[in-house]
């Protein structure tokens, strides 16, 4: 760990050229080690006490939850892996197993895509950039279930605005109810309230590249395209891996957008974990409910491990 | 270093605004009928007022239109006034009860006392969540001239051994909207009276895809629980007489789902009902997409304002039979208080339930509301004979079947409906094609792990 | 090659413009219309349109009651977040100390638990310390996905960032915490702006858990006033899009404060050390 934070601020080190790679790898002052540990542990407590309280004891909670059969307002009985088991004939299970790579997957990679050209563009000189970057944050700037509620109003069969819109070429699209759109219009309704994350991380890392490099890349005579992958990508590459984890997990525990859309229909069509969750509590089964958040963990875990091992910023 | 200003000007801000949070606003515009017949306490109730600490807390069910929940709220508040006790009007919205209820008994923080619908009542009740309020129901009923047959019959249930947890005040009924107008060019001129009816009006009259007949919600919405109620009256059962085993997957059922699936392929339902969201059916039927929905009442009141020829056009009526008979199950609501409530709280609460059973104000807020009668005095209230709508949840209410009829009602039946497994089992039948016995096979599972729960 | 880029320049603008505008002009139109038109005769076009949502939402609704408790909120978490998580991000990017693994460790999984499932456990915890039904509760709860969001934007920051200046800062004397206060936070304004600019607008639109922890009139934020708007089965479209043009306002006020702050810490050429 130790070594592969210091291979980092080496690897940092590129885009600050000024920096002497040789002061990271100067060893540290061992006299300071006793005090150094004390300050260290004292700055982390707060926020790892905070994540204890509030994050730690409700996840062992709802963990233990999973191996018993707890109601709301009453404790239950410990019933093994029943919870589990169950899962694999349930045909909810198997849809949300199946998005959570589907609509998962297909909105981070159109994320990424749009992201980043949505940044390059706002970081190019253009007239009113500052309301430009204000107008892209609008998806975002609004609370995200009233987002989801106006895109429903979009997407709707026969009276949504795009239905609307396309009256005179064809006859109504059921973009909610068929089963195939159903998963397109989710997925586009996700990656339209999430892209301008990307968008205004990706920036902020562009902000940071040093214009030196592009000025020497253009001495050489690199094309836009060339300055783009050579200098851009790999600039902004431990952003976008950053933001790739946070959003991934955004999107796999989603609600509001898979709720207020089609509420994980038609049938299971558009079913993701949190709504199985949701739709157990109603039902007040705690139990249960716990099982469906729980059961995706491992492979959240398993996910963001692999990104941090090839990214190793994480 | 301005940066490190900057920081320090926010930090103070936000210290302020932490500062600031304590503070709430009330207030609300009184009126006459909130404080009428509010007279000097009973000795027990005012002492109750002197020993009680703190303020007391309602939650009062959100319903539409908004003038009915304040109607309510100023009503509470003049009576809290009267006794010298703070009060505190909380709005939850139906759709949200069983959540925050949830995260309230696990925190522990549930309020003085509370409206509920019977499902949650039911399940409350079963978990030793509520107090038996036995002598409040029979004085409000013997002042108010008796409780319908029907709603005494839901709240005495035998799943409540013997007890009564709650004190109804008004229900949700289902009542069929139908677009007379329509239906009249084709020489329908009475509302159908059995499904296979409705069915045959929807084939002749529905024009796709500016128009279809069967406006019924399929999505995992609390309307897609009329599905339920549908299959009941085919005879399809959630559950045994002694509502503990599943009986789900069954013939009845199948010829239901058999039944609901010709409908389904034949283009009856709007091809968007499988998704719709608690407002999809008032959307369709407002937008003059659906001949038929099936509503409490809601849509009545938003069209009486918005779009009143709509409102003079259509029918109302009751709900259709199937083969086995009609089941429209009425859905009271109660006002209950939690076992967590003090002794003097719990005195308050109950003269608070008297209160607000008053004629004068429950005719004024009945007028507002979407509320069938639950009283055999509010069977005179002049909004049951000059709104069509209400006229169709008084009929129900004399006429209509019990909550989960002819299923036992118990908490188990309430998780299942909570859960919206017969709309998820048609569904997997109309939307995924899954073979109907397998539909019924899943759902059987389902639901009997939840009754095995209750059971255990 | 100047006209490339004036035609890349406008391509650009359209682009944005075709992405973000329709949907959010049609939230805008909806929020000018009375509810029958939005359904009965939906249209693009700003047809019997008036101010009457926003009126009902202001005057009515005393919705800027609201919008003060989402403002409450969201700037207290942030606060809250970014000290905890920069003192974190600190320890774990400079310090050696037992733990220290874990700590990173922990703070990236913690990222992980579903909301959906954290809220009963965490109305628990919020009843016990007596927070039920208050802004301070709920500003709690939020911490549990701003301190790691903030910790952990923070950190990858933090480790990036070359140790010369502070190594330099340390031989000449300065103590640990004067180097971040006076070396490290002034180069990082981008990324902590960034990260605070994320935990307020989370902060600002979060509905599912302000439905659990905020109840009484006085103490909703504005998600949850929205939310109410639409009683039974009744959505007011209308009043629900005038409230959401309305709370986005302070939204993009932030952004645009944190976005000058992003420009300023980059003019600062911190960059090149």
């Amino acid at each position: 760990m130790q070594a592969r934070t210091e291979q980092d601020a080496v690897a940092a080190g590129a885009k600050a050229p000024a920096a002497t790679a040789g002061t990271a790898r100067r060893p540290r002052k061992p006299v300071a080690a006793g005090k150094e540990a004390r300050l260290g542990l004292l700055l982390v407590i707060p926020a790892v006490a905070v994540i204890a309280i509030l994050i730690g004891y409700p996840t062992i909670s709802s963990i233990w939850y999973s191996f018993t059969d707890r109601m709301v307002g009453s404790p239950g009985r410990f019933i093994g892996i029943e919870n589990y088991t169950r899962l694999a004939t349930d045909s909810g299970f198997l849809s949300a197993a199946a998005n959570l790579v589907l609509i998962v997957g297909v909105s981070l990679l159109l994320k990424l895509v749009l992201g980043t050209v949505v940044a390059v563009v706002l970081n190019r000189p253009m007239p009113g950039r500052n309301l430009w970057r204000l107008l892209v944050m609008l998806p975002w700037a609004m609370p995200g279930f009233v987002a989801f509620m106006g895109l429903r109003l979009m997407f709707e069969s026969p009276y949504g605005a795009i239905n609307v819109a396309l009256e005179t070429f064809t006859s109504p699209v059921p973009f909610l109810s068929d089963p195939d759109w159903a998963r397109v219009s989710v997925v586009l309704a996700t990656v339209w309230r999430g892209f301008p994350f990307w968008a205004i991380s990706i920036l902020a890392a562009l902000q940071t590249i040093p214009k030196e490099l592009y000025e020497a890349a253009r001495m050489d005579g690199a094309s836009a395209w060339q300055q783009f992958v050579h200098i851009t990508v790999p600039q902004i590459r431990s952003t976008v891996a950053v933001v790739a984890v946070i959003s991934a997990i955004w999107t796999a525990n989603g609600f509001e957008n898979i709720w207020l859309m089609t509420q994980g229909g038609p049938s299971t069509t558009t079913m993701t974990f949190p709504v199985l969750s949701f739709l157990s509590l109603q039902s007040r089964q705690l139990g249960q409910a716990a099982a469906y958040a729980v059961v995706i963990l491992p492979v959240m875990a398993l996910f963001i491990m692999l990104l941090s091992r090839r990214k190793k910023e994480i | 270093m301005r940066h490190s200003r900057k920081i320090k000007g926010l930090g103070v801000l936000a210290a302020l605004s932490l500062l600031a949070t304590g503070c709430s606003t009330a207030g609300n515009g009184d009126d006459a009928v909130a404080a009428d017949g509010l007279g000097a306490p009973s000795a027990e109730v005012a002492q109750a007022a002197k020993d009680f600490q703190g303020t007391f807390s309602y939650w009062i069910g959100l319903t539409f239109p908004e003038s009915s929940n304040e109607l309510e709220a100023a009503r509470i508040k003049a009576w809290g006034d009267n006794l010298g006790i703070k009060t505190d009007i909380v709005k939850v919205n139906q759709n949200e009860v069983v959540q925050q209820t949830s995260g309230a008994i696990e925190a522990k923080s549930l309020p003085t006392a509370m409206t509920v619908p019977y499902d949650l009542m039911s399940t409350m009740a079963t978990a030793n969540q509520l107090t038996p309020v036995p002598e409040t129901y029979a004085a409000v009923g013997g002042a108010h001239g008796g409780w319908l047959d029907s709603i005494d019959a839901a709240t005495n249930a035998k799943s409540f051994g013997g007890k009564v947890y709650g004190v109804p005040f008004g229900f949700f009924g289902n009542v069929l909207f139908s677009r007379a107008d329509l239906l009249k060019e084709k020489g329908f001129t009475t509302p159908p009276k059995t499904w296979d009816e409705l069915l045959a009006q929807s084939k002749a009259t529905q024009d796709p895809p500016s128009t279809y007949g069967m406006g019924f919600a399929l999505s995992n919405v609390l309307d897609g629980n009329l599905t339920t109620s549908m299959m009941q009256s085919f005879g399809g059962r959630v559950a045994d007489d002694a509502g503990q085993k599943c009986t789900i997957d069954s013939p009845e059922t199948a010829n239901f789902l058999g039944w609901i699936k010709g409908a389904f392929d034949a283009g009856q339902f709007p091809p968007s009902a499988v998704t719709w969201d608690g407002a999809g059916d008032n959307n369709s039927f407002t937008s003059g997409e659906s001949l038929f929905i099936v509503n409490t009442g809601s849509v009545y009141q938003s069209m009486k304002k918005d779009d009143p020829d709509l409102a003079e056009s259509s029918a109302y009526s009751a709900l259709p039979a199937g083969p086995s008979g009609q089941v429209a199950p009425v859905d009271p609501r109660y006002r209950v208080v939690p076992s967590s409530t003090s002794e003097a709280g719990k005195i308050l609460a109950q003269d608070l339930f008297e209160t607000l059973a008053d004629d004068t104000y429950m005719a004024s807020f009945m007028e507002n509301a979407t509320y069938g009668p639950v009283l055999k005095s509010q069977l005179d209230y002049p909004v049951f004979t000059d709104s069509p709508v209400h006229a169709g949840l008084l009929e129900q209410a004399e006429k209509g079947t019990a909550p989960a009829f002819p299923d036992t009602a118990n908490a188990a039946y309430s998780d299942y409906q909570n859960a919206f497994s017969t709309p998820r089992m048609v569904q997997r039948v109309l939307v995924d094609k899954v073979a109907i016995d397998k539909a019924m096979a899943e759902a059987q599972a389902s639901c009997q792990k939840i009754y095995s729960q209750h059971a255990g | 090659m100047q006209k490339r880029g004036r035609l890349a320049t406008v391509l650009g603008m359209a682009f944005l413009a075709i992405l973000v505008v329709p949907p959010v002009y049609y939230m805008i139109i909806v929020s000018l219309k009375p509810r029958s038109a939005i359904y009965r005769t939906p249209s693009w076009l700003p047809e019997r349109t008036s101010l009457d949502n926003y009126a009902k939402v202001l005057f009515n609704d005393h919705f800027l009651v609201n919008i003060g408790n989402s403002l409450i909120v969201a700037l207290a978490t942030t606060l809250l977040a970014m000290i905890l998580g920069v003192l974190a991000a600190y320890a774990i990017a400079r310090f050696k100390f037992p733990g220290r693994n874990a700590a990173s460790q922990l703070i990236l999984m913690s990222y992980l638990t579903p909301m959906v499932l954290l809220f009963i456990p965490l109305s628990v915890v919020v009843g016990n310390l007596g927070l039920a039904d208050t802004l301070q509760g709920l500003v709690l709860v939020y911490l549990t996905f701003a301190v790691p969001l903030c910790t952990w934007l923070i950190l990858g920051h933090f480790r990036e960032f070359p140790r010369d200046l502070e190594e330099a800062a340390s031989i000449d004397g300065a103590s640990k915490m004067r180097t971040l206060v006076s070396i490290l936070l002034p180069v990082s304004a981008p990324a902590l702006a960034t990260a605070a600019s994320l935990a307020f607008m989370m902060a600002w639109g979060e509905l599912f858990l302000a439905l659990t922890f905020v109840k009484g009139q006085g103490v909703m934020t504005a998600p949850v006033a929205l939310q109410h708007m639409s009683t039974g089965d009744v959505q007011q479209y209308g009043p629900i899009m005038a409230g959401a043009v309305l709370s986005a306002i302070p939204v993009l006020v932030v952004y645009y404060i944190s976005q000058r702050w992003v420009v300023q810490g980059a003019a600062d050429g911190a960059f090149k050390g």
